[in-house]
């Protein structure tokens, strides 16, 4: 049974980027919350703000250039950016855990990837002995599907899916609550992809974690995904469910491009429905809503006003025009 | 309408590995190009897409069979002849970040095949020339003085795109074009391939590992996998009626954004894709295919048609 209050919450996240000579808004106030058992999907094209929204929450945003500058992130009942480094630590690697793109430079290409495994475990079980430490080991290279005996080998052995296997099997070496994956299949292929994608659905059933998708994919979403962000420029501009996004067809102006800029093998169209322009330069963001430069419908009152987030049920849009549909308010 | 434009007969890229081993990139790949339309390459990383697209283009020389551009046989060109082929045959990378001279300005980065090539030898009317190439792939003309770093991906891509076609190619191979942009951006640049097509009557080769970017832009689709073509067919033919285990199984681990997706299982194919380097006799899908048979094992099958010009290399389909 899945208990009502949420295992994360993050409310009105804000983080900047500061350089010599500009300041980056990546996030403006940015809401959500995940329950238990649930996978949320973050989606949004580069520089959206999607890995920054993960990398606040594990609070390893760049030292100096990023700040959190308001906000909070709840993990259960844990106010997680009041907490010491060292508090963090604990929660870091053990009870939320992360995923990163790129298989090829996330591992350490020096030590063997059983030693990598071993090392997630050793810094939150001190206590294990070595032969426990060993089994589990063994138990968790066989739950992504590697046979054991590979422990010995280093990255450079493993083809790209089999790295990204060995990433997946180091985040969840101690069994986290919450699982950020940030783009874990672009690097791979299709049919990679797909295993790879089948294998994380099993386990997080199995172990019933919690999972934080990040893709720019939005077929991803549709496979794996029980609530969705979009985001835009720093900002959730939709929210809402699976049946909200894939089932109900009134949508935020940008997601509805998003969605006609996708080829669909099935459709008999010829030519895609893009999106005009290109995202806002994050140094300098448009007044009012983010997206009104680009927007197909927009209207006067969207270049000067940045609209609220209406809500109807589980969906929420932040769009001007929405005030006008019955039910969000 | 129906010219053939280019034609492969047996192609073959082997590359020598050293103490005895051979890396089969292309192994005897015959394939028909006609001109306007758009024939499409798929297949996984490490397939020999890629290494197809340059050795078609004479970037790098062919192991063996022929590569035919307009009736000639340009394995057999001088390089004089070559580099006039430059002139009517052109490319588009994938990555906009490393295809282009970083120091050089967009203006200079488009004109400099017009220049090497002498098409236009004064200064003022080749500055005319680049700037409405500039317009026609949607590039702003304030941009010509401005260099690489200063424009996003999507230009960057319009910039090589333009290049490409200051010389008035009749064919373009394009590598992977859009895999490196995001998506909104990525249907930008599709439909600029498209509208370019009908306006100057193009003739692509467009080789992606992503099939739904395929289906979209391509008259005939060609699957490779580990070097060999094993199904050919018309785009439409070829997503309605999937022959071979291999592109059946491509086209089921696409994620499709529609909630039918979800209920849907697809059909994942276990393993990965084995070596290139001196492969075994027999298909080469054999070891992930879920309807293997000892017949697969025995020898190379070439491809066969089935009708509606749709050829497929597999033993299930004699």
């Amino acid at each position: 049974m899945k208990e009502k209050r949420p295992l994360l919450t993050v409310s009105d996240l804000n983080v900047v980027y500061t350089s010599a000579n500009a300041v980056v808004h990546a996030l403006n106030g940015v809401s959500f919350s995940i329950g238990r058992q649930e996978t949320l999907g973050l989606v949004g094209e580069t520089g959206a703000g999607k890995t920054t929204t993960a990398l606040s929450i594990l609070g390893l945003l760049p030292e100096h250039t990023g700040q959190i500058r308001g906000g909070k992130i709840v993990f259960d009942d844990l106010s997680l950016l009041e907490l010491s480094d060292v508090e963090m630590q604990a929660i870091r690697g053990k009870r939320i855990s992360m995923i990163f793109q790129d298989p090829m430079t996330s591992l350490n290409p020096v030590m063997t990837i059983g030693e990598q495994i071993e090392e997630a475990l050793y810094l939150h079980h001190s206590g294990l002995t070595a032969d426990k430490l060993k089994a589990r080991v063994n138990e968790i290279i066989e739950l992504v599907g590697i046979g054991s005996e590979r422990r010995h080998e280093y990255p450079h052995q493993f083809s790209g899916g089999m790295k990204q296997r060995v990433v997946i099997a180091i985040a969840l070496a101690c069994s986290p609550e919450l699982l950020i994956a940030d783009e874990p299949t672009t690097a791979l292929d299709v049919t990679i992809q797909a295993q790879v994608l089948n294998m994380m659905e099993e386990l997080k059933q199995r172990l019933e974690m919690s999972m934080i998708m990040i893709t720019h994919d939005l077929g991803i979403v549709a496979k794996t995904c029980d609530t969705v962000a979009v985001l835009y420029a720093g900002e959730i501009v939709e929210f809402g469910t699976f049946n909200d996004f894939f089932i109900n067809k009134l949508h935020h102006p940008y997601t509805n491009g998003l969605f006609g800029s996708i080829p669909d093998i099935y459709s008999e169209e010829e030519r895609l429905h893009p999106i005009e322009g290109i995202l806002p330069d994050p140094t300098d963001l448009p007044g009012g809503c983010k997206f009104h430069p680009r927007c197909p419908r927009v209207r006067d009152i969207c270049r000067r006003q940045n609209p609220e987030s209406l809500r109807s049920g589980s969906h929420a849009v932040k769009c001007h025009l929405f005030k006008e549909v019955k039910g969000y308010e | 309408m129906s010219e053939v434009i280019l034609e492969t007969r047996g192609l073959k890229k082997y590359f020598e590995l050293g103490k005895g081993a051979t890396l089969h990139a292309v192994d005897d790949v015959s394939l028909v190009v006609k001109k306007g339309t758009t024939l499409g390459v798929v297949g996984e990383s490490g397939c020999g897409k890629t290494t197809l697209g340059r050795t078609v283009l004479g970037l790098l020389p062919s192991t063996g069979g022929q590569i035919l551009f307009r009736g000639q046989d340009t394995t057999k060109f001088t390089g004089r002849q070559q580099q006039a082929l430059r002139k009517e045959m052109q490319i588009i990378f994938q990555d906009p970040y490393s295809s282009i001279n970083p120091r050089h300005s967009i203006r200079r980065t488009i004109a400099e095949p017009i220049k090497v090539n002498r098409i236009i030898r004064d200064g003022k009317k080749r500055e005319e020339y680049v700037l409405e190439l500039m317009r026609s792939v949607g590039l702003e003309p304030r941009l010509a003085s401005s260099y690489p770093h200063e424009i996003d991906g999507g230009r960057r891509q319009r910039v090589g795109i333009a290049r490409a076609l200051s010389v008035e190619p009749q064919f373009i191979v394009c590598d992977e074009p859009v895999s490196a942009l995001d998506v909104s951006i990525q249907a930008q640049i599709i439909n600029l391939f498209m509208d370019l097509q009908e306006e100057r009557g193009l003739t692509y080769m467009f080789i992606t590992h992503d099939l739904s970017v395929v289906r979209h832009i391509s008259t005939e689709i060609a699957v490779m996998y580990l070097g060999q073509c094993i199904e050919r067919a018309p785009a439409k033919e070829l997503f309605k009626n999937p022959l071979h285990p291999y592109t059946k199984a491509l086209i089921s681990a696409i994620p499709v954004p529609s909630a039918m997706a979800r209920k849907k299982r697809a059909e994942i194919i276990k393993g990965e894709l084995t070596s290139p380097i001196n492969p075994k006799p027999g298909c080469r899908f054999a070891s992930r295919c879920p309807y293997v048979s000892e017949g697969c094992k025995k020898e190379n099958l070439p491809l066969a048609s089935m009708g509606n010009d749709h050829y497929v290399a597999c033993v299930l389909h004699r």
